[in-house]
């Protein structure tokens, strides 16, 4: 499994973290997705890629984390605005750039399948059909949430007034 | 502008964003895009969004590695899993009460009835209910299945099994 995690860790780690907005909550999240699918290794059937089916894993899991910590704190959306393991380091943020700062703030409001669809794109280069195995619709669905996403970023970008 | 090109082009501006795009496909996109102020600021979105591509924190994989080891070995607890044993051992517990009452109950000496030789001990519990005391162990609940005849309890008995 070294190999597996070397591989995948970082797509796992990104999605868990586009669904909690939390990088420590992401990092568990990761960690608890590769032990679940070691101890389903069983049931892959090998009718999707292991990435996809590993983080389709992630998915379930990080949003099942979500919904505990929602009945704990307030939603993880509204935690969302600073998202990295180092967002509190001002030199990071500065050169990061605002614009960036600000599409990962707007992408924070959409919808999860949203979200995932336009990450999934953009991160991992993954295809529609992909796309749609790991959210759990089908590749019109996927192709929709991504359309969706991208043109809901642009309206909140343009009514801020932030695409300077 | 919203045009079938936007149509076209919105999808594929990731791939045109990495450079994974035969040649004369990007020259297309970039054309479209520089003329198009609505998939102009897609693009500028998505590529900001690809600045942002985040990292694993250090020391994450080697993490994950060690659980993965400690559970192959089928032994240690892995943090962040014990939620699933904090929602079980309730369950679990509750199904022991209800098998050990049903055992104790029918094991009694001189039948469920039971008066016999079950001595009967009184607790102080925060709750004020009673746990009584048999040979076998604590039954809770006694006195009132103590009121029951045994075709009444035969009845719960039965009731009770899946």
């Amino acid at each position: 499994m070294d190999l597996l995690v070397d591989r995948h860790q970082g797509a796992v780690y990104r999605l868990a973290l586009a669904i909690l907005g939390d990088g420590d909550r992401a990092a568990d999240a990761t960690q608890e997705s590769f032990i679940k699918a070691y101890r389903s290794l069983g049931d892959f059937r090998g009718d999707a890629a292991f990435g996809t089916w590993l983080l389709a894993i992630v998915r379930n899991e990080a949003r099942a984390m979500a919904r505990r910590d929602s009945r704990r704190r307030t939603s993880p959306l509204d935690r969302a605005a600073g998202i990295s393991a180092g967002e509190n380091d001002p030199v990071e943020r500065i050169a990061r750039g605002r614009t960036a700062e600000r599409a990962r703030e707007l992408l924070a409001r959409l919808p999860e399948k949203q979200r995932m669809a336009v990450r999934l794109r953009i991160d991992e280069g993954l295809s529609f059909r992909e796309v749609g195995e790991v959210i759990g619709s089908s590749e019109g669905a996927a192709r929709v949430n991504y359309h969706h996403g991208v043109r809901r970023l642009r309206e909140l970008w343009t009514e801020k007034g932030d695409s300077e | 502008m919203r045009t079938d090109e936007c149509a076209r082009i919105l999808p594929v501006l990731p791939e045109w964003l990495r450079g994974e795009m035969e040649e004369a496909e990007a020259r297309s996109v970039e054309a479209h895009v520089a003329a198009c102020a609505d998939c102009g600021a897609g693009a500028e979105l998505l590529r900001a969004l690809a600045g942002t591509r985040e990292e694993p924190p250090p020391g994450l994989a080697e993490r994950i590695k060690d659980a993965l080891r400690a559970e192959e070995k089928g032994g240690d607890p892995v943090p962040g899993t014990r939620w699933e044993w904090s929602a079980v051992v309730p369950r679990v517990a509750a199904v022991g009460a209800v098998l050990l009452l049903a055992a104790t109950v029918l094991l009694l000496p001189g039948g469920w009835e039971g008066g016999g030789e079950a001595e009967r001990v009184e607790l102080a519990l925060e709750s004020g209910s009673e746990v009584w005391l048999s040979d076998d162990g604590f039954v809770a609940g006694a006195p009132l299945l103590g009121d029951l005849s045994e075709e009444e309890l035969v009845a719960v008995l039965e009731e009770m099994e899946p």
